[in-house]
């Protein structure tokens, strides 16, 4: 209960900050909002979508992937950086839990990318895009477990690696990870040795999933597998990092 | 003359820097040569391409043009680096011609890029591209173009725009569309037809088709001497506007 009492006010402390600062949400937005414009097009074509709504069918699933998986790994700055301005030290020395600490910055990192998938996803709509309310809602709580394991591995690598290290680290897992997961073109046209490889990457699964969900094949296996593999793992993930974070911050 | 020994003085100082980080270099490879060889076997499929060897000849040019894109159009961050340090500072006191000053960073950034992309073609050679080496220099002519007319853009928006957050939100929010719609990832040539209109305007746009003519073998193709004319009038009206401006502002 207190665990509970604690994240929500840790989130509402983060989301506060986050709202005043409406300037850095849209800079975020500007990236993925070029790609969906942008790269739909090429992919339109090579993938010989009918029309565009099909084309954003495919890619949006993918761009979702792209957010979810950079949006986590990349959170570990932000952790440093308050670290060093005493935020971190300052919340020490109230009551609050640690771990409550963490899951809130953790929660609030899953809505701010879960609020860019939805104004993507609106754009998208605008140029075409069908897609139902639940499959869209289901879609979401993949993204969610996808930030949450980022989040995660990205905390435990901030609290360990020196910070200088810290960005080309980052850029070195998350690049291949990304490219292996399908982010640009679908995993499912891709050599066969790239799909071997791609059912041990989970961000995978995550993408795979979700092109499912979009595809309207909420029963298919692909959907439930991946919320088995994203589910576990972010459960591991989280319970590590806050273990970890108990033990080098408190 | 005189111009001429200041850029080779400024390109030898900066170069010799950078010989000195190693390590900095490996990183800047890190990205083309993990989208070299992970993205290849994508685009290797949805192109219908027969080898990775005609991949390659399909993508290595697209890479060139990202990374020469990319490169210039964030140099204004190790300028605005280089003012803060001091280093600038201390070079007005010298007899230095400004303009030499900028033409040896361009120059510094030109080598640095022509570099990595040797460093590229030769890992791609290993994995089967076959390419004749006048065409890659040929490539490697406009690949220097697109770096020289991108470095002055970004020294111009550099002095415009002092603020760091504005200036990288700004850079990413034009550096990101002129990348895609140069079709860097995808080539233009299978893209629809709006796309390539639009790409008309875009000078990279030029600059990554010429390269790809290039690899493909067709040097004599309209495209490599259009791009060639249409990148180099523009490098020179940009290294023009660019070191009158640095002249103005840092002199």
């Amino acid at each position: 209960m207190k665990l509970a009492r604690d994240t929500w006010l840790t989130f509402q402390y983060e989301a506060g900050r986050q709202f005043h600062s409406p300037l850095a949400i849209a800079a975020a937005l500007l990236n993925p909002m070029t790609y969906l414009l942008f790269f739909t097009p090429f992919l339109k074509s090579v993938l010989h979508a009918p029309s565009y709504g099909d084309a954003f069918r495919i890619y949006v699933p993918l761009l979702f992937c792209t957010m979810g998986l950079f949006g986590g790994f990349f959170s570990g700055f932000a952790l440093v950086a308050a670290i060093r301005e005493g935020v971190i030290t300052r919340l020490r020395v109230t009551p609050l839990s640690r771990v409550g600490l963490l899951l809130g910055r953790q929660l609030m990192l899953v809505a701010m990318i879960c609020f860019q998938a939805v104004v993507i996803t609106v754009a998208a709509i605008i140029f075409g895009l069908r897609v139902p309310p639940a499959n869209f809602l289901l879609a979401l709580v993949v993204v969610a477990m996808m930030v949450l394991l980022g989040v995660s591995i990205s905390y435990a690598l901030a609290l360990f690696v020196p910070e200088r290290v810290l960005g080309n680290l980052m850029n070195g897992v998350a690049q291949p990870i990304s490219l292996l997961a399908g982010v640009l073109i679908p995993l499912s046209i891709a050599p066969l040795w790239v799909r071997r490889v791609a059912l041990w990457n989970p961000w995978a699964w995550g993408a795979n999933s979700m092109r499912a969900i979009f595809d309207d094949h909420i029963g298919a296996s692909v959907v439930w597998e991946a919320g088995l593999i994203l589910g576990g793992l972010a459960v591991v993930a989280v319970l590590l990092s806050s273990r970890l974070f108990n033990r080098e911050i408190a | 003359m005189k111009l001429a020994r200041d850029t080779w003085l400024t390109f030898q100082y900066e170069a010799g820097q950078l010989v000195h980080s190693p390590v900095s270099i490996a990183i800047s490879l890190l990205q083309p040569v993990t989208y070299l060889l992970l993205f290849t076997p994508f685009l290797k499929s949805v192109m219908g391409s027969s080898s990775y060897g005609g991949a390659y000849a399909i993508y290595v040019p697209s890479l060139f043009a990202a990374m020469g894109i990319f490169s210039g159009l964030f140099a204004g961050f190790a300028m605005i680096a280089a003012i803060r340090r001091g280093v600038i500072g201390r070079l007005r006191v010298t007899p230095l011609s400004r303009v030499g000053l900028l033409l040896g960073w361009e120059l510094m950034f030109v080598a640095l890029v022509a570099f990595q992309a040797v460093v590229i073609a030769v890992v791609a050679v290993i994995f089967g591209l076959r390419v004749p080496l006048i065409n890659l220099l040929l490539a490697l002519v406009l690949l220097s173009l697109m770096v020289i007319i991108g470095v002055s853009i970004s020294y111009v928006l550099t002095i415009f725009v002092p603020n760091q957050t504005v200036l990288a939100n700004l850079t990413n929010g034009v550096t990101e569309p002129i990348a895609l719609l140069a079709g860097v990832l995808i080539p233009l040539s299978v893209a629809p037809l709006w796309v390539r209109r639009v790409a008309l305007w875009n000078p990279f746009a030029w600059g990554a088709n010429g390269m790809r003519a290039v690899f493909q073998g067709h040097v004599g193709a309209p495209v490599v001497w259009q791009a060639t004319i249409i990148l180099a009038a523009i490098a020179a009206i940009a290294v023009l506007v660019s070191s009158r401006l640095i002249n103005r502002e840092i002199a």
